[in-house]
């Protein structure tokens, strides 16, 4: 009985075809327009450092225009947002002249070593870190320190040999590479700093920059024989670039 | 009319009338009870390759008819309205957690199987540091 009723629904039912159709919609969003350029004179500003910077990193986006002097209308030099490497543009700050409008002095990624120069606060955007590097050439020692809370990483090091000695001052973290390679000689990961060697103008395709990272020789580390650059362990390496943020002041002394 | 006449006539009317009633009979259960098979074969269809959906169907039942074993309140019996979809009941384990026990709770979910995070604002580039 069912089977015959079954046989008769299909015979009374007549095959439907359903149809589908795919619509969209897009929202045209229209980007607002740019806000001019406020301009600011040297006789508007307050002449002190207003509060603190220790750990103040300015960052872009954008391409950077950077002054010789508060007050200069036409910058002395631009920095691209990105660097050579493709690493975010960010600048350790080592001055804060005037409040909103105000300039804020930098340190720039250039030579000759301890390069400084004047952006826009409003050019910038701020950030900060409780990190720092102290690099001791001496005793070929590097230390992280987190502000108040201590030494957090503390490990030997290879550092420039007599030729190439490893430049000292105060610089800042300008790039964390990943190198896809742990047996490469720069070992997993490299942190690209501010400084330049001060004995070689280039290296390997490079301006001498100098950085700090792993090895594949393990040896060396404890010695003097590196090009400039600090050598660490592949597992400090990998702490560190995991651990300290661009723009970290780092300290060679 | 005589008796005689009568009787025969009943007896007539008797043989023509069951005669009658076992055709239709033997029709109609030839009607419900002839296989699907042997209907296709005359249509040349399947009617169930037309609509396969339409085959797993079930039909209502008649409460007055004691012999239609099927449950009631599935199937189109009166119109689209009366069409009650199947459902489905997925049933939640209530005696205590499946988590791991050893998991930290505090952990996002699923950080066992994802390899681990490049750091941020790290980018892949080949170096040409001093070295």
């Amino acid at each position: 009985m069912r089977t015959h009723r079954t046989f008769t629904i299909a015979l009374l039912l007549a095959p439907t075809l359903a149809l589908g159709a795919c619509g969209g919609s897009s929202d045209a969003s229209e980007t607002p327009a740019p806000e001019p350029l406020t301009t600011t004179t040297a006789d508007q500003l307050e002449p002190a450092v207003v509060e603190p910077v220790d750990g103040i990193v300015a960052g872009t986006d954008t391409d950077l225009a950077v002054y010789g002097a508060i007050g200069d209308t036409t910058p002395a030099q631009m920095l691209p947002a990105r660097t050579e490497f493709g690493s975010r543009r960010v600048l350790r700050v080592v001055g804060r002249y005037g409040t909103d409008d105000g300039w804020l002095e930098v340190l720039l990624p250039v030579r000759p070593n301890g390069s400084r120069g004047f952006v826009r606060a409003a050019d910038v955007t701020l950030e900060s870190t409780n990190l720092t590097v102290d690099i001791d050439l001496a005793t070929k020692v590097l230390r992280v320190s987190d502000g108040d809370n201590g030494v957090l990483v503390e490990t030997p090091i290879a550092i420039g040999s007599a030729e190439n000695p490893t430049p000292t001052g105060d610089f800042y973290l300008t790039d964390i590479l990943i190198t896809g390679d742990e047996d490469s000689a720069y070992g997993p990961y490299a942190l690209g700093l501010s400084a330049h060697s001060e004995t070689l103008s280039e290296f390997g395709g490079g301006d001498g920059q100098i950085g700090i990272h792993g090895t594949n020789q393990p040896s060396s580390i404890g010695r003097a024989v590196s090009h400039g650059c600090v050598r660490v362990s592949n597992d400090i390496v990998t702490a560190l670039a995991n651990t300290v943020p661009l723009g970290t002041p780092v300290v060679i002394h | 009319m005589t008796g005689t006449t009568r009787i025969l006539a009943l007896i007539v009317g008797a043989v023509f009338g069951l005669g009658a009633f076992g055709v239709s009979y033997a029709s109609t259960a030839y009607a419900f009870t002839t296989p699907a098979a042997d209907l296709d074969v005359e249509i040349g269809i399947d009617p169930c390759d037309l609509q396969p959906e339409i085959c797993d169907w079930d039909f209502p039942v008649d409460p007055e008819d004691p012999e239609d074993p099927e449950e009631p309140g599935v199937g189109p019996a009166g119109g689209a309205d009366d069409y009650a979809p199947e459902t489905t009941t997925t049933t939640v384990p209530t005696d205590g957690p499946t988590d791991d026990p050893t998991e930290d709770p505090d952990e996002p979910a699923g950080d066992d199987d994802v390899p681990a995070a490049e750091p941020e604002d790290a980018v892949q580039a080949s170096p040409n540091f001093t070295g």
